[in-house]
């Protein structure tokens, strides 16, 4: 595969509500087979930049720009264009895997949802595919009968993740997935994501603000600061060798083990 | 729950015995005997609510009476069921000037008498009991639109309806699959207690004379005769009104009791 094979291409984004920017002149691209991470504090505009992707921001913002995915440029679509697009080849997983599944709904019918959507095939048809994307994710085959309010934060996650990989989507975006899990249980949906991404040969946006998980899954960052895209390049340029102010400090809160002298200051209130 | 039980049981012990009243009833509601010593029967082991003015028996005219009634009932609140999640969903979940012009319609039916506005459309269609359902019906889905609001106002800022339209799921879907669903649980307590109120909108028309016509029984109307000779026939006042008041009681019952076991936030599961 070219790895030069750009899929979707941010050009010049900028987002306002009202008067105020609250994302200013953000570009990236995402290629098949490559996983940009997207880091930066809370509050500096990385969720909205991924929602803006498939046109999912709150009413009353004014976006600028062009995101382009295949030649199309989503921001001229009409809403039924882009709701097409959304799951089928583009992918949001989010981040809150207990309140992003339906209380009432079984996991098997909701992992269907996108293909009942999306596509016409018979009953056994579509069981089978669901079946086949819960071993994809080692989720147990009985899991498709369960509630999700019988399942455990991880297995969650696993879900959500067969929810967004059912229609084969080229794009998957990752929005802070896996903040919500204990660190034992992070490692293995990356691992997951990881494998499934090589098996695929996905373009993923990893959106997160740990940078011992960017350091495990990425091959480019971009770290964003207010809205403001500061630093952008391959992992290995912008770990080891961070040209900016910001990134520098973000990598030296890093914490590591074995770090023994390394406290909270006494004066914490 | 045990209050649903109880509620329940009432309910299909009148159900049954209604469905099954030409077997129950014994006697012909609408056969007369005029003979001197037929006629405002106190009860007894051959008549067990008495008899009427016209000599005929007031149990079996109850036992058809509540056909009447609970026919009146369920159908009354299916419609109101219908117009009230349909207009309630599409306003709370689109918004904007379509929820506007709903709520100011809901507005203008809850500022009507609507006792007043049933009897004057009942009077204008003719009294029936097909009338009556369908305007009992017409008139009470706007306390049930609002609750249906309020559910979807909530419902759609969820988590899980946001995912689902991530994954492009159709407005249409959305709805159908994702927020009706979980809306329904307040939508059943406040249909069964709405069950009650029709039932007891019914009968109020029929004491009238606008509800179902004599000599067709209904609870309503056997109280009419019943209120010229409550001085010496009080069988014919204390059957129906107590007919009435538990069945409505009953759906009350089912209702409260629905309602404690479906909301997560009370703790009492008696």
């Amino acid at each position: 595969m070219n790895d030069n094979q750009k899929i979707l291409e941010i050009k010049d984004l900028t987002l306002r509500i009202g008067g105020k920017c609250i994302v200013k002149n953000v570009s990236f691209k995402l290629t098949a087979g490559r996983v940009m991470a997207l880091v930066g504090e809370s509050g500096s505009g990385k969720t909205l930049t991924a929602q803006s992707i498939l046109k999912l921001f709150p009413p009353r913002i004014y976006a600028e720009g062009s995101i382009t995915f295949k030649g199309k440029n989503l921001f001229e679509l009409d809403k039924e264009e882009i709701r097409k697009i959304r799951g089928c080849d583009i992918s949001i997983v989010p981040q809150e895997p207990a309140t992003s599944m339906n209380p009432v709904t079984r996991v098997g019918e909701q992992i269907a949802e996108g293909i009942r959507q999306h596509q016409e095939r018979s009953k056994p048809d579509i069981k089978q595919r669901v079946l086949e994307l819960l071993r994809m994710v080692k989720l147990d085959e009985g899991t498709f009968s369960s509630y999700p309010h019988e399942l455990s934060g991880g297995a969650r996650q696993r879900v959500l993740l067969a929810m967004a990989l059912v229609l084969d989507p080229e794009v998957l975006i990752l929005d802070e997935a896996t903040t919500a899990l204990d660190v034992s249980i992070q490692k293995d949906i990356i691992e997951l994501i990881m494998n499934i991404q090589k098996e695929r040969n996905l373009a993923i946006l990893f959106i997160t603000h740990d940078f011992s998980i960017v350091n495990l899954i990425a091959h480019n960052v971009c770290v964003m600061r207010k809205g403001v895209i500061v630093e952008n390049g391959t992992k290995e340029s912008v770990l080891h060798n961070p040209q900016n102010e910001y990134t520098r400090r973000l990598i030296a809160c890093v914490p590591k083990l074995g770090d023994t002298r390394r406290r909270l200051p006494n004066n914490i209130s | 729950m045990k209050r649903i039980m109880i509620g329940a049981a009432i309910i299909m012990v009148i159900a049954i015995s209604a469905i099954c009243a030409p077997v129950v009833a014994g006697y012909n509601p609408l056969e007369m005997d005029l003979t001197e010593d037929a006629i405002l029967q106190k009860p007894s082991l051959e008549h067990f609510f008495g008899t009427d003015n016209l000599g005929r028996d007031v149990f079996s005219r109850m036992l058809y009476g509540a056909r009447v009634s609970l026919s009146v009932g369920f159908i009354a609140v299916i419609i109101s069921l219908v117009i009230g999640v349909l207009l309630g969903g599409v306003s709370g979940y689109f918004g904007g000037w379509v929820d506007a012009v709903i709520m100011r319609v809901v507005e203008v039916m809850y500022s009507f008498p609507t006792f007043f506005l049933i009897m004057m459309v009942v009077t204008f269609l003719g009294p029936n009991i097909v009338n009556v359902m369908v305007v009992i019906g017409l008139t009470s889905w706007a306390p049930l639109c609002r609750l249906v609001r309020a559910e979807f106002l909530t419902l759609r800022e969820r988590d899980f309806v946001s995912s689902a339209r991530v994954q492009g799921v159709s407005n249409f879907r959305i709805i159908r699959r994702h927020i009706l669903p979980n809306a329904m649980a307040p939508v059943y307590v406040s249909m069964t207690l709405s069950v009650g109120s029709a039932i007891l909108i019914e009968s109020a028309l029929s004491f009238l004379g606008l509800g179902v016509q004599m000599p067709a029984p209904s609870w309503g109307n056997i109280l009419t005769i019943g209120k010229n000779y409550i001085d010496y026939a009080w069988w014919l006042t204390l059957f129906p009104g107590l007919a009435i008041l538990i069945t409505v009681l009953s759906f009350n019952m089912i209702g409260d009791g629905l309602r404690e076991v479906l909301d997560p936030k009370s703790d009492r599961k008696d």
